[in-house]
């Protein structure tokens, strides 16, 4: 582990420059450890074979920078072969690794989803007592939109957007969650009035439970589609975090 | 069936992979003294630099070619590689394409400095 080296005190600087490299890579904690194992053990242990054959210190610092550490173009082409699940599921999405229609089919099949709920909620009565939830759900999708937009725009010819990048991605991720959760917690209360309404003995049971399951389903549908729709956003902001490469 | 196109980048990813792999053994070896290897048993002329090695490797290894495993001594992991059959197989197949290429180049050099001789 880091800061636990058994190696030699003279290739400390490779090895800083080999963990500082993986650092800002787009790697699983677990490939970078590995990745990072691996290199800095050869990087020790050429420095004791070249110092074994007589090569004074810079020398045998140099063959191990020549040889082992990793150009820019090479630790691209190894961070693309450890790519994370979700790195690989980006590229996939975001066209990288196909295009056309199979970029555009899950959109195709949320965009529908999404303004039938918007649609829904604006005709007056459709949510019943749940139109709370449903303005909520709603305002959430479009707090992500906005989120994303601001973050993706450059606000200046030589503006590194990564660190925005990330921080608005865990914010889309947060919101991705709360949609579906606004609308299972609305559906759930809707639930608990009309048990509270049954209970009572007033009214009769069929239209009651009607009434709650087409608006906790319109409901859970919105939020489940808003996530999706979040999640295109996600998707969009990792793209663009790849595309402009590690932050500084 | 036609020939494929040549590719020059392709043709030398694919020599780079070659080399490690013929280099590799049956016995586990470390990242470094592939490197070395191969320095040494081309006289020089053949280096992998610039950690050039370790995207090689890692391919070779989620191609099956390879097979590599952590060793641990003296409290520290290392990362050794050993040739899998199917990377036995690879190195047959390899080799007789790249004959064919080099066969096909000889070919055409040989054929236009025999042009040029007679030309002279």
């Amino acid at each position: 582990m880091r800061g636990q080296r058994a190696g030699p005190a003279e290739t400390r600087r490779l090895i800083e420059l080999i963990e500082h490299a993986l650092d800002v890579a787009e790697l699983t904690p677990g490939a970078r450890d590995d990745l990072i194992a691996e290199m800095s053990g050869d990087v020790d242990d050429l420095y004791l074979l070249c110092r074994r054959r007589g090569d004074d210190d810079a020398t045998a610092l140099a063959k191990i920078e020549q040889r082992l550490i990793a150009s820019p173009n090479a630790l691209r082409e190894l961070v693309a072969l450890h790519r994370p699940l979700h790195v690989r599921l980006v590229d996939r999405m975001s066209g990288r690794e196909r295009g056309g229609w199979e970029q555009w089919t899950p959109v195709a099949a949320v965009v529908p989803l999404l303004a039938l709920a918007v649609r829904q909620l604006l005709v007056p009565g459709s949510f019943g007592t749940l139109a709370l939830f449903g303005w909520l759900v709603l305002i959430v999708g479009l707090a992500a939109a906005a989120t994303t937009l601001a973050a993706v725009r450059p606000r200046a010819p030589d503006d590194r957007r990564s660190p925005r990048l990330r921080s608005a991605r865990t914010l889309v991720m947060g919101l991705a969650v709360a949609a579906p959760a606004l609308a299972l917690f609305g559906s759930a209360i809707g639930l608990y009035r009309a048990a509270g309404v049954l209970s009572s003995g007033d009214a009769v049971a069929l239209p009651v439970l009607a009434d709650w399951l087409a608006t906790a389903g319109l409901l859970l549908t919105a939020g489940i589609a808003c996530a999706f729709g979040i999640g295109f956003c996600w998707i969009a902001l990792t793209s663009r975090m790849l595309r402009d490469g590690p932050a500084d | 069936m036609a020939t494929p196109p040549f590719e020059p980048q392709q043709f030398v990813k694919a020599m780079n992979e070659l080399i490690v792999l013929a280099t590799i053994g049956d016995s586990p070896v470390h990242g470094y003294q592939i490197a070395l290897d191969v320095e040494e048993r081309s006289g020089g002329m053949f280096t992998l630099q610039h950690g050039t090695l370790y995207p090689i490797l890692h391919r070779l290894e989620g191609e099956g070619l390879i097979r590599g495993r952590w060793s641990s001594g003296s409290g520290r992991r290392r990362k050794v590689y050993a040739i899998t059959a199917a990377g036995r197989r690879a190195v047959a197949v390899r080799e007789l394409e790249s004959r064919e290429v080099f066969s096909r180049f000889f070919g055409v050099v040989g054929g236009g400095s025999g042009g040029a001789a007679k030309a002279g």
